[in-house]
């Protein structure tokens, strides 16, 4: 895979421009071995960010050109701070993502609230580029640095009765501003079915384009689906909770006849808004072919075997 | 009046120039477009209203240059989709026109406002007599009714704005059947 190089994104809001540099400089010259012990000491900042910087390339990853990061944390929807496609980066300043914990509980053997570090321990971050299609009829590709998902479930020891996997979104209005209009019944919901979740390609990221994630694109921890439509994949996630039951995303409980569980990218079903035909790759002219699950239909295809895609959309 | 209808005009094409539009500025340039039309027309049937409250003949006198601004935002809303949005390519914009209920209802708020443009000369006026003139110029009304009902279907979620025009055209349309479709606007 062909290592891409990008315009390094502006420091982190966690971490103060000086330091940064400064462990930026630090690392080059220390290595990886110190990491762990010395960027403790320099930041405030976890020690999982520093590792970031050298996350190696994962599997399944697309070289098609990147989109311009400035584009990819200046153009957003993240309701939570409003609606307006630029209102998250102008507002997601509120959100403190330090410290952070996630509620895992449900049909798992070791339910329980874990810090966002005792999350993270034992996963080994890598960066992956993945093609992003909104339903909207935009599109990007994002270097994502995360882990998978199934890694994460597996330790939890999901009990035979987990057939979904429902992640919800933090709600505290006073952070996200936008909560305090009811334009959604927040907090934000959105489910997997367990196979889905469990599928290697899909991930929980914690950062973009060798960074820390912004918080507008859902920082701390968030989840990447890329085979269906972004709205699945949630941002600043605080609970994963795994169930029997299928449950309810929030936009299908505000528009059930646009919005379906599976919300696989698919150019035939039609929605009503948007024709779903084309998409708009962010930074290009002109628009392009949708492809049927976003173009990860070799790996996906077959969990949706004998499925009327039409009917479950 | 020239410049407060001329003013976001001036602030959009200069901020185009300047980029400062964001990051899809033609998106941007698409919303601001469509809305600022939508006020206009709304304003121009306003005027009606106002003159009858107030007397005062500066409302009725300027009508038809409003309504030639609101026509002139929504004809570039439309030319920006065009162009821009689906550059300009004929397959992509029937088949969006095609699928998507939200144009063809756009599309049919803003063919109705043709024949009035056409219509706003004084020739036009005295040619079809002033009341043919005025009936036809109560498509006004639909136009506007379709406006919003296009601005509601590209809505994801319900914003306060939309329901504040939807207010505001509600109360304009009271008014009117509450003085009677006969009301003459004097001044025209
Ligand atoms: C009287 C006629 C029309 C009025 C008053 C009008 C007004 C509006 C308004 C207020 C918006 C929302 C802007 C915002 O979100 O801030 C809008 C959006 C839009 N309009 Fe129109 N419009 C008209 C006709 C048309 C026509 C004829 C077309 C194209 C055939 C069109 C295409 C669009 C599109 C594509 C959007 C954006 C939808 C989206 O972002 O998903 N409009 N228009």
């Amino acid at each position: 895979m062909a290592r891409l190089t990008y315009p390094i994104p502006p420091p982190s809001e966690i971490t103060p421009k000086e330091v940064h540099a400064q462990r930026r400089r630090f690392l080059k010259q220390a290595g990886g071995l110190l990491l762990t012990t010395a960027a403790p000491l320099l930041s405030a900042a976890p020690a999982w960010q520093a590792d970031m910087i050298r996350a190696p390339q994962g599997p399944f990853s697309t070289d098609e050109p990147l989109t311009d990061p400035a584009m990819a944390a200046g153009y957003n929807n993240f309701f939570e701070f409003g609606t307006g496609k630029e209102d998250p980066k102008r507002h997601a300043h509120r959100l403190r993502t330090h410290p952070w914990s996630v509620a895992i509980g449900g049909e798992v053997g070791r339910p329980g609230r874990y810090t966002l570090e005792d999350i993270l321990a034992p996963h080994g971050l890598e960066e992956r580029i993945y093609r992003l299609r909104c339903v909207e009829g935009w599109s990007m590709v994002i270097p994502w640095v995360g882990f998978p998902l199934g890694d994460l479930l597996k330790r939890f020891e999901p009990t035979s009765r987990a057939k979904y996997v429902l992640f919800e979104t933090l709600h505290d209005p006073d952070q996200m501003p936008g909560q305090r209009s009811r334009i959604l019944d927040w907090p934000y919901q959105e489910g997997l079915r367990i196979d889905e979740a469990m599928h290697p390609l899909t991930l929980l990221a914690v950062g973009m384009y060798g960074d820390v994630m912004p918080n507008q694109n859902g920082a701390p921890l968030r989840l990447v689906v890329p085979w269906k439509y972004g709205f699945k994949s949630i941002k600043s996630i605080v609970r994963i909770h795994l169930q029997e039951e299928q449950p309810v995303s929030s936009w299908t409980a505000r528009q059930p006849a646009e919005y379906g569980f599976y919300a696989n990218v698919n150019p035939e079903v039609r929605h009503p808004r948007w024709r779903q035909a084309t998409e708009r790759r962010i930074g290009e002219s002109g628009r392009r072919r949708t492809e049927l699950f976003n173009g990860y239909g070799e790996l996906v295809a077959d969990l949706y075997a004998g499925m009327d895609l039409h009917r479950h959309f | 009046m020239f410049i407060g209808a001329a003013l976001p005009l001036v602030w959009l094409g200069g901020s185009w120039l300047a980029g400062t539009l964001g990051v899809i500025p033609e998106e941007r340039l698409l919303h601001e477009l469509g809305r600022w039309g939508l006020y206009l027309l709304l304003a121009t049937l306003a005027l009606g209203p106002a003159f009858r409250l107030t007397g005062w003949p500066g409302f009725p006198a300027v009508r038809r240059a409003m309504g030639l601004w609101a026509f002139t935002y929504l004809l570039l809303h439309v030319l920006v989709w065009m162009m821009m949005i689906q550059g300009g390519s004929w397959s992509f914009m029937v088949a969006e026109v095609q699928e998507l209920r939200h144009l063809q209802t756009g599309l049919l708020a803003w063919v109705m406002l043709v024949p009035l443009v056409l219509t706003s000369v004084n020739r036009a006026r005295d040619w079809l007599g002033r009341e043919r003139w005025q009936r036809l110029h109560r498509l006004a009304y639909v136009s506007a009714a379709g406006g919003i009902l296009h601005y509601w279907m590209v809505s994801r979620v319900i914003e306060t704005e939309l329901i504040v025009l939807g207010l505001i055209f509600g109360a304009l349309v009271v008014f009117r059947l509450a003085e009677g479709w006969n009301f003459s606007s004097s001044g025209h």
